[in-house]
C-alpha cells in the first residue's frame, strides 16, 4: 500500500525546486510525452502479437522496424521518467541494456560490434555462447557439459573472424559488392562470390589470431597425440533460426600446415553463391553473420549417421529415426549414399524396423590429410552398419537430448574404430504437422510415371521437368519447374525459390537439402528409382510428394488438395524469431504497484519497463502536485454536490497569485474530466445516515488503509483541456483514471487502475473480476493481479471515448465499497448483469482498432 | 458444555452477507437471494444481512421481514395514521388494492430506498470467549435470532440460533 500513500501524501519539500508550478508543468510535459511513448509501444506490441498469431505475412524488415521503434521509444520513456523523478530511476537503464542485449542476440546479424576472446575451449562453452562460437560449437560445448562424449577441441570465435575482416579492411569491400548484387541473377551471384572468396583467401590472418590458433592447436594435439584435426564451420545464427544446413564448408583430417589455409577457406565459404543467396533472400544482414570455426580431434569413423529424434513428417509417433552409413559422415549428409534407416521405439529402445541399403563406398581419412573414397568389402555392403546395442545406445541418447533441449533434435554422430560413440552436432529438428483430413481428387485414371521413394517434404507441385547435375545446369531452372536430380545436391538450395517440386534418385530425409526444402515447403521425394529416365527433360509432370507418386501432365486439383496439409507460415524461421523476440518484449510481470517486487530491478521485459515508468510517472506527478496543493495559492478546488473534495491543477491556466479558482460540477475545464465526472454524478452518492452504535470490524492490517487516514485524504486531478489524470479515493478503493480526449482517435485513450478495498481478499478479488468483465465488454484490454486491475482502451473515436469515460465514472461510483456485498459468486454475477443493464453493456462492444 | 465458546460456533464475518448502509433494499434482496452459508458441511440460507458503514463498522442488520416491510405501500402499514385509524376504526383490506405483482413499478421504486430506512441497530452482542450457555441466554432473553461476536472490541463473526442449536444437539442427542 506504500505506493498509494506515496501517491496521496506526497511529502515533497516545498522548496523552490519542487514547489513551483513551472517545475510541475515541465515535469508534466515530460509525463505527457512518456504517456504518448508508452501508448506507442503498447500499440506496437499489440501489432507484433497479432502478426505472431500467423494471420498476416511479414518479413525481417518488419521485425527489425518494430523492434527498432520499440527500443527507441522505451529508451525515451526511461529518459523521461528520469527527467520527471530524478536519478533514482537510473537503474532502469541497466535493465534496458540487459534486455536489449538479449534481443540483439536473437536478431541475426546484430552481434557485429561485440568483442570477446578469439579462442574458446569446448570445455568453457555452453549453449549461451552461440553468438560467439555459433550454434554448432555452442551445442557441442553444451553436450560436453552434459557428460556426453564429443571430440576434444576448441572454437575460433566470431570475434576472430571480425578481427580478420577488420585488420584486412574487408568490411566495406564486402558491403559494396553485395549492394550491387542482383540475387535473381545466377551469374551475378557466381561473380560476386568469386570476388569475395578471392579477397578472403588472399588476406593474411592477423598475427594475434594466427598465434592463438597455433597455440590452441598444439595444446590439443598434445592432449590427443594426433596431428590431424577436423575443422567445422559454425556460423553465428546457423541452426538456430535459419537452417544454413550444409551451406558452409567443413574440412576433415587437416594437418598443421594446412590449418590457417583451411580456416580461411571456411571463412570464404560464407560467401559461396548459395550462402549469399540464402542470407540475402532471407533479408539477413550480411555484415553481422559472423563465422566461428570448431577445431576438433578427428574421429576416424567406422560408421556415421544422423538421428532424428522424431519423424519430421509425423512428430507424434513414438519412434527415433537413425540413418547411417560406413565411414565418415559427408557421404550421408551430402546425399552421396542412401543410408540404412532404423526406427527405434522411444520406450525400451527396441529396433522396430530396419531398411538396409547397398553401401558400395565409404569416405575415410587419408594418411597425409584430407579424405578419400574406399570401396566397402563385398560381404559388408548390404549388411547393417550399426548393431542392436549401438542402436539402443543411440535411442537412449536421442531421448536424453530431446528432453534436455525440450525440442526434437537432428543429431550427427560417429562410431570410431573402437566402437566409441562421438556426438558431432545437435540442432533443432524442423517438423511438419500434416493434417490428414481432406479430400483428394480421384487420380485412378491418370498415368503414373513413377512411384515410390521417401517423402522429404509433403505436398504436391507441378511443372516442367529440368534435370540438374551441376551448378551450371541450375541456370536452366525457371520459375515453377520440377527439379530432377541424381542425388540431393545441396546446391539445389540455390534455386528453391523458383521450383515447385524436387525429385531425386537417391538420398534420405536426413540430407542437408532435406532441411532446406522442409523450411521452404517444397514438395520433395527422394529415392525415386530411375527418376531421370522416367521423367524426361521438358515434360510436364505433377509430383505428389505426400503420396510418393508422379503423374504425367498437369493436375492442379491435386496440388490444391494437398495445399492445406500443413500450415504455411506458422513454423517458419521468421515466426520463430518474432515469437522469441516477443518473449523479451511483451510479457508483463510488473502488474501490481502494491507488490514488494514492483521495482526497477525486477523489470524483465520492455513492457515491464514502460509499465513501471508509467506508474512511477503518475506517482511522481501527483506527489509534486500535492506538494503544490498544500500551498493555498496553487491549484483549484472542485466544489461538487458529491462529498468528494478534489484538488484540481489546471495546467492550461496561468497561476493567479492570491486567487483560488473554484470549479463546479459543470465547469471543469477539461473535456475528458468533465465526461468522467458526469458519469460519477449520474450515480448518486449516499446521503447521511442514522447514527446508532457501530461496531468496529477486525480486519487484516493490509486490507486497506487505517480507518483514521481514510477520509482525511483528498483526491487529485491534473488536467488540461484534452487530458486528465485523476487519482480518487472512494472508501477503501483507489482509482486512477488517465485519459486523452480529442477529435483525433489515434491520440485518444483511457487508462484505469483500480486497487484495494476494505473487505476480505476474496471479496476484493470478486469486485476486480466484476470490473474486468464489464471493462472487457467496453473493449478495454486488461491485466489483473489479485485485487488490482490495470486496463486500457486506445484509438477510440471521440463519441466512443466520451461514452466510455462516463461509464468509467459511473462504475467507479457503482463499485464504491461494493466488495463488502460480494459474499459469493452468484451475487457477483447478479451485479455484473445488473450493472451491464445499467451501462448498456449487455452485449460486448466492438471497437474499430 | 464449558468447552464450547461463542468463537467456536460462530460464522466468521467473511462468510456472512453484508452490505453498506446506502445500498438499496433491492440490493439486499439480491444478497439474500444468492447467499448461502456452509457450516458443518450443511448449507443454510441467511435470514439476515448485516449493514456496515463506510468505515466498515457494523451499524445494524435487516431481516427478511424488514425487507418486505420496506416494500409495502405506506397505506397498508398499520402504524401510519394510527390515531385516525383508531378513531374511525378503519381497516385497510389489501384485497381492495390491485394485487402486489401488478404493482411492479411501485415496488421497484420502493425497492430503491436505502436499506438504512428499514435497518435495525445492533443492541446485543456476545464476546468471543463467552460460553455456549451465555450465548443461549442472550438469544433467548433478548428474543433475537442472531448476535454479533466481539473480540478485543471488534466484530469477528455472528452466532445464530441455528449454530447454537447445532452445538446443543451434539450434547443432547
Amino acid at each position: 500500500m506504500n505506493w498509494i500513500q506515496n501517491l496521496l501524501r506526497g511529502d515533497r519539500d516545498e522548496g523552490d525546486s519542487a514547489g513551483n508550478l513551472e517545475d510541475l508543468r515541465r515535469r508534466f510535459d515530460s509525463f505527457r510525452e512518456l504517456v504518448e511513448k508508452n501508448n506507442e509501444v503498447l500499440g506496437l506490441i499489440g501489432d507484433m502479437e497479432e502478426k505472431a498469431q500467423g494471420e498476416f505475412l511479414f518479413d525481417i524488415a518488419y521485425v527489425r522496424g518494430c523492434v527498432d521503434r520499440v527500443e527507441s521509444s522505451v529508451r525515451t520513456v526511461i529518459d523521461l521518467i528520469i527527467e520527471i523523478g530524478g536519478p533514482q530511476y537510473e537503474t532502469l537503464r541497466a535493465r534496458y541494456a540487459a534486455i536489449l542485449g538479449q534481443i540483439n542476440n536473437l536478431l541475426p546479424g546484430s552481434d557485429f560490434h561485440h568483442g570477446g576472446p578469439l579462442i574458446l575451449d569446448f570445455e568453457r562453452i555452453n549453449r549461451i555462447h552461440s553468438s560467439s562460437v555459433g550454434g554448432k560449437n555452442a551445442q557441442l560445448g553444451e553436450m560436453h557439459a552434459l557428460g556426453l562424449r564429443v571430440p576434444d577441441g576448441f572454437a575460433i570465435t566470431a570475434a576472430g573472424f571480425r578481427l580478420f575482416l577488420k585488420e584486412n579492411k574487408l568490411n566495406e569491400l564486402i558491403q559494396d559488392t553485395l549492394k550491387q548484387l542482383d540475387i535473381k541473377c545466377q551469374q551475378d551471384l557466381v561473380n560476386a562470390s568469386g570476388l569475395l572468396r578471392a579477397m578472403i583467401l588472399a588476406a593474411p590472418i592477423p598475427s594475434e589470431l594466427a598465434e592463438s590458433i597455433k597455440t590452441s592447436y598444439e595444446e590439443l594435439t598434445k592432449r590427443t597425440g594426433e596431428e590431424l584435426i577436423a575443422l567445422r564451420s559454425s556460423a553465428v545464427g546457423e541452426d538456430t533460426l535459419y537452417s544454413f544446413a550444409g551451406q558452409y564448408s567443413s574440412f576433415l583430417n587437416v594437418s598443421k600446415d594446412q590449418l590457417l589455409l583451411k580456416y580461411r577457406e571456411i571463412l570464404s565459404s560464407k560467401y559461396s553463391p548459395r550462402a549469399i543467396y540464402y542470407f540475402l533472400s532471407h533479408s539477413l544482414e550480411e555484415a553481422g553473420l559472423s563465422m566461428s570455426v570448431g577445431c576438433t580431434r578427428m574421429v576416424d569413423a567406422a560408421s556415421s549417421g544422423v538421428i532424428y529424434t522424431r519423424d519430421p513428417l509425423d512428430p507424434e509417433s513414438e519412434c527415433v529415426h537413425v540413418h547411417s552409413i560406413y565411414g565418415l559422415g559427408p557421404y550421408l549428409v551430402g546425399g552421396t549414399l542412401t543410408p540404412d534407416v532404423y526406427t527405434i521405439h522411444r520406450d525400451g529402445f527396441k529396433v522396430e524396423s530396419r531398411t538396409i541399403r547397398d553401401k558400395p563406398v565409404q569416405l575415410r581419412p587419408a594418411a597425409k590429410g584430407g579424405t578419400e573414397e574406399h570401396p566397402v568389402e563385398e560381404g559388408r555392403r548390404s549388411e547393417p552398419c550399426l548393431n542392436d546395442e549401438q542402436l539402443a545406445e543411440l535411442g537412449e541418447l536421442a531421448v536424453k537430448l530431446e528432453e534436455h533441449y525440450d525440442h526434437p533434435q537432428d543429431i550427427e554422430f560417429a562410431y570410431d574404430q573402437d566402437g566409441k560413440l562421438y556426438l558431432l552436432q545437435s540442432r533443432p529438428l524442423r517438423t511438419i504437422c500434416t493434417q490428414p483430413a481432406f479430400e483428394l481428387p480421384d487420380m485412378s485414371g491418370h498415368i503414373k510415371i513413377a512411384c515410390g521413394g521417401t517423402t522429404v517434404c509433403p505436398g504436391a507441385g507441378l511443372g516442367r521437368v529440368v534435370h540438374v547435375s551441376s551448378r551450371e545446369s541450375l541456370e536452366a531452372v525457371e520459375q515453377g519447374d520440377v527439379v530432377v536430380a541424381a542425388n540431393p545436391m545441396p546446391s539445389i538450395g540455390l534455386v528453391l525459390d523458383k521450383v515447385s517440386a524436387v525429385v531425386t534418385e537417391v538420398g534420405s530425409s536426413a540430407s542437408h537439402l532435406a532441411a532446406l526444402v522442409r523450411e521452404r515447403r517444397i514438395p520433395t521425394i527422394v529415392g525415386v528409382a530411375q527418376a531421370r529416365s522416367r521423367l524426361p527433360q521438358g515434360e510436364t509432370v505433377t509430383v505428389d510428394a505426400t503420396g510418393t507418386c508422379i503423374y504425367s501432365g498437369e493436375h492442379q486439383k491435386l496440388v490444391q488438395a494437398r495445399l492445406p496439409e500443413y500450415d504455411l507460415f506458422q513454423d517458419t524461421a521468421i515466426f520463430d524469431l518474432l515469437r522469441r523476440l516477443l518473449k523479451l518484449i511483451s510479457p508483463l510481470n510488473m502488474v501490481n504497484p502494491g507488490d514488494a517486487e514492483f521495482r526497477a530491478e525486477r523489470c524483465l521485459t520492455l513492457h515491464d519497463i514502460i509499465r513501471y515508468s508509467h506508474q512511477r510517472g503518475i506517482e511522481e506527478i501527483f506527489s509534486h502536485a500535492r506538494s503544490l496543493g498544500k500551498r493555498k495559492e496553487f491549484g483549484a478546488q472542485l466544489k461538487s454536490v458529491l462529498p468528494l473534495p478534489v484538488h484540481v491543477l489546471n495546467l492550461d491556466e496561468p497561476e493567479i497569485p492570491g486567487r483560488k479558482q473554484v470549479y463546479d460540477d459543470n465547469s471543469l475545464p477539461s473535456e475528458p474530466m468533465q465526461m468522467f465526472w458526469n458519469g460519477m454524478l449520474q450515480e448518486k452518492w449516499p446521503f447521511a445516515h442514522p447514527d446508532p452504535t457501530r461496531l468496529q470490524v477486525a480486519r487484516d492490517k493490509d486490507a486497506g488503509l487505517p480507518v483514521e487516514e481514510q477520509f482525511t485524504e483528498h483526491s487529485f486531478a491534473v488536467i488540461r483541456k484534452e487530458y486528465m489524470l485523476a487519482s480518487l479515493r472512494l472508501g477503501y478503493h483507489f482509482t486512477s483514471v488517465e485519459a486523452e480526449l480529442c477529435d483525433d482517435s489515434n491520440r485518444n485513450f483511457i487508462r484505469v487502475h483500480y486497487k484495494g478495498g476494505g473487505a476480505a481478499d476474496e471479496r476484493r478479488r470478486r469486485r476486480i473480476s466484476l470490473l474486468e468483465e464489464l471493462l472487457d465488454r467496453m473493449g478495454f484490454e486488461h491485466t489483473v493481479k489479485s485485487d488490482f486491475i490495470d486496463c486500457r482502451a486506445q484509438f477510440l473515436p471521440r463519441e466512443q471515448a466520451e461514452l466510455n469515460l462516463q461509464r468509467v465514472g459511473r462504475l467507479v461510483m457503482l463499485t464504491k465499497q461494493l466488495d463488502m456485498a460480494l459474499s459469493n459468486e452468484r451475487i457477483t454475477r447478479w451485479y455484473i448483469e445488473d450493472f451491464a443493464r445499467k451501462l448498456d453493456l449487455e452485449h460486448k462492444q466492438a471497437f474499430p482498432l | 458444555m464449558e468447552h464450547l465458546h461463542a468463537g467456536d460456533i460462530m460464522v466468521p464475518l467473511d462468510l456472512y452477507p453484508h452490505i453498506p448502509y446506502w445500498f438499496t433494499i433491492r440490493q439486499a434482496i439480491a444478497e439474500m437471494e444468492s447467499a448461502e452459508i456452509e457450516t458443518n458441511g450443511r448449507r443454510s440460507i441467511p435470514r439476515v444481512v448485516l449493514v456496515f458503514d463506510e468505515t466498515y463498522r457494523l451499524m445494524g442488520f435487516i431481516r427478511r421481514r424488514d425487507v418486505l416491510h420496506g416494500l409495502l405501500p405506506g397505506y397498508l402499514l398499520e402504524d401510519t395514521d394510527k390515531e385516525i385509524r383508531e378513531a374511525y376504526d378503519i381497516h385497510v383490506d389489501p384485497h381492495l388494492s390491485e394485487v402486489f405483482e401488478t404493482q411492479g413499478e411501485d415496488i421497484k421504486e420502493l425497492s430503491n430506498r436505502p436499506v438504512s430506512s428499514v435497518m435495525h441497530p445492533i443492541v446485543h452482542s456476545v464476546q468471543h470467549d463467552d460460553t455456549l450457555l451465555k450465548v443461549v441466554q442472550e438469544l433467548v432473553v433478548n428474543n433475537v435470532y442472531m448476535l454479533p461476536v466481539m473480540k478485543e472490541g471488534k466484530i469477528v463473526g455472528v452466532v445464530r440460533t441455528l449454530d447454537v442449536l447445532h452445538a446443543v444437539a451434539k450434547l443432547v442427542l
